[in-house]
């Protein structure tokens, strides 16, 4: 595997309290929360669709998707669209934090008694000042819907 | 720039407060019930809601309901809009009735592949997204069973099909032999005030919409005695490049029947031959035949080719069928358009010298695009197979390439699928003026 540059840069958010994080690659752009259309019928972890400047995207909240407590009427949460080579996605968060240098070596992997349904998508754990940071990797989240 | 085949006309209904997009190609009219007669308009059959549409009971499927959409309580009168899904029809109740606009249809992501009830996405004109009701799909949510195949083609009528049930449109004719058309060629049926047919050039004619609509009666060249003079002709409607309408006395009934096309007797330039349908001796018209006979002038002049390259389209989305379907009969094919590879493979193996090419999406449900490309392969290693996707990627092309198909072209670039079908030899002589 070729190392890049931006490898051990991480786009961090937070979901119910606690910190996550993609890869900067993985991000397309980030994004005020924007009006989406639901999609009737749909898994319920697909809040909506999202027209960004003519694209058409599903928009997955990521509490529902792993299982937190829903969002709070009227909270306010923010867009984050992902870079895919195929069809487009895009990630409802609480909050965007900021671009961590988390280099490599200091990712642990994630424990045993994460929840299987977040062991897809957790890739590992990586301790900063203060907290835990989950890693997030797309391909599970797009995988098995 | 060429139109892409992704746009369609549609109409915006508007139900639990949000939009939808209903492909136009579905759409055969649009009722609206009254406060005031709704209660005795609308029956209800052990708990199914029915309209009585001219004489023909329509089930109806309420939109919020099998979206399970929050839906305003009904006050006011009842929007239906009456659709067509192979030879089936039912009436959907939407909230709203709103525009018609021009859509470009963009696939829904994988994740949302699965809801069949719906056949893509688009952003309207206010930059606001709506959904695009696949008509089969809902259908099939409200338990409407629309498996019945549509083959919309003249030629592909009565020489094929010889196991299967076909659905045909019975009717009375002349002095009240009762005759039969197959239903997938019939547009549409109407009833029009006598008064209104005029005659032009010895034709007689209606204006209907904004088109001077040829009428032929079927007794003017089959024996079947002279017709009744009614307040109201009903007509059976069909569309051979022109809107013909065909003057019968009265509808029978439509009805499957198995037709094996080799035990018709009396076979004649106008009629398919003979059967009983309903207990009674039936003629199955050569419609095709007799509006050539009656009123040439009406019928687009068929390709002089010894024959027209005939396709088999397989796609998952009824819309993107009838986008492409209608395309490629504009520029001189005939279509037979399935929705899973599973139903192409049936066809291919009834009618294994029938087909000029086929034309596959790559994403479906059960069989996929690369499954169709072996299954033909296995089944007629000569047999020339194009597929149209919406993705662009150029190792996925490759493979698809790999795998045995002539090409790989996108859904927005039928022109390209038009060629390379052009580059095979397959549509030669084609004329595309027509398009």
């Amino acid at each position: 595997m070729m190392s890049e540059p931006a490898i051990g840069k991480w786009v961090s958010f937070t979901l119910a309290g606690e910190v996550f994080a993609l890869r900067v690659h993985d991000v397309q752009e980030v994004m005020m929360a924007q009006p989406l259309t639901p999609v009737p019928l749909a898994p319920e972890h697909i809040v909506g669709l999202l027209n960004l400047r003519g694209q058409i995207m599903p928009a997955v909240d990521l509490r529902r998707w792993l299982h937190f407590a829903p969002r709070e009427a009227g909270a306010d949460s923010r867009l984050i669209v992902l870079k895919t080579h195929g069809e487009s996605l895009s990630l409802v968060v609480d909050a965007i934090g900021d671009v961590l240098d988390l280099p490599e070596v200091d990712w642990r992997d994630p424990p045993d008694t994460l929840a299987a349904r977040h062991r897809g998508s957790v890739v590992g754990i990586c301790p900063i000042e203060g907290c835990v940071v989950l890693g997030l990797d797309v391909r599970g989240l797009l995988g098995d819907g | 720039m060429p139109l892409t085949l992704a746009i369609i006309p549609a109409l915006l209904v508007r139900s639990g407060g949000q939009r939808f997009a209903i492909p136009q190609v579905n759409l055969l009219e649009l009722v609206y019930v009254d406060d005031e007669h709704k209660v005795k308009a609308i029956e209800h059959v052990r708990g199914a809601a029915i309209y009585r549409l001219r004489g023909e009971i329509l089930p109806l499927v309420d939109l919020d309901g099998v979206l399970a959409l929050a839906g305003a309580p009904a006050t006011g009168g009842v929007n239906i809009v009456v659709i067509g899904v192979g030879a089936r029809r039912y009436g959907l109740v939407v909230d709203e009735i709103q525009d018609t606009e021009e859509i470009v249809i963009k696939p829904l992501h994988g994740q949302l592949k699965r809801l069949a009830c719906y056949s893509g996405a688009t952003v309207l004109g206010d930059g606001g997204v709506a959904l695009i009701l696949e008509v089969a799909g809902i259908a099939a949510l409200a338990g409407i069973d629309t498996s019945t195949r549509r083959t919309s083609e003249v030629a592909a009528v009565g020489q094929s099909r010889e196991s299967e049930p076909q659905s045909f449109i019975v009717f009375s004719a002349g002095d009240g032999g009762q005759c039969a058309v197959p239903l997938a060629m019939v547009a549409r049926l109407e009833n029009i005030a006598t008064n209104r047919i005029e005659r032009v050039a010895g034709v007689e004619v209606v204006q209907y919409r904004d088109q001077i609509m040829p009428i032929v009666r079927a007794e003017s060249v089959i024996r079947l005695g002279a017709a009744p003079i009614l307040a109201e002709q009903p007509l059976v409607v069909f569309d051979f490049g022109h809107m013909v309408g065909l003057a019968v006395n009265s509808i029978v009934d439509v009805v499957d029947v198995v037709v094996d096309p080799t035990q018709l007797d009396g076979k004649t330039r106008f009629t398919q031959g003979r059967t009983v349908i309903l207990g009674k001796a039936t003629l199955i018209l050569d419609v095709y035949g007799i509006i050539r006979e009656l009123a040439p002038q009406f019928v687009r002049e068929r390709r002089r080719m010894a024959r027209r390259p005939e396709v088999l389209l397989v796609d998952d989305s009824m819309a993107m069928r009838a986008a492409l379907g209608g395309f490629l009969r504009s520029v001189g094919m005939d279509v037979v358009d399935v929705a899973s590879g599973e139903q192409a493979l049936t066809e291919l193996r009834a009618h294994a010298t029938r087909f000029d090419a086929v034309i596959t999406d790559l994403e479906m449900a059960g069989m996929d695009g690369f499954d169709v490309i072996r299954a033909v392969e296995a089944q007629d290693a000569k047999m020339p197979v194009f597929v149209w996707t919406y993705r662009e990627d150029e190792e996925l092309c490759a493979r698809v390439r790999a795998a045995g198909a002539r090409a790989c072209i996108h859904k927005l670039k039928r022109e390209a699928l038009v060629e390379a079908m052009e580059h095979e030899g397959i549509v030669a002589g084609c004329d595309r003026s027509a398009a």
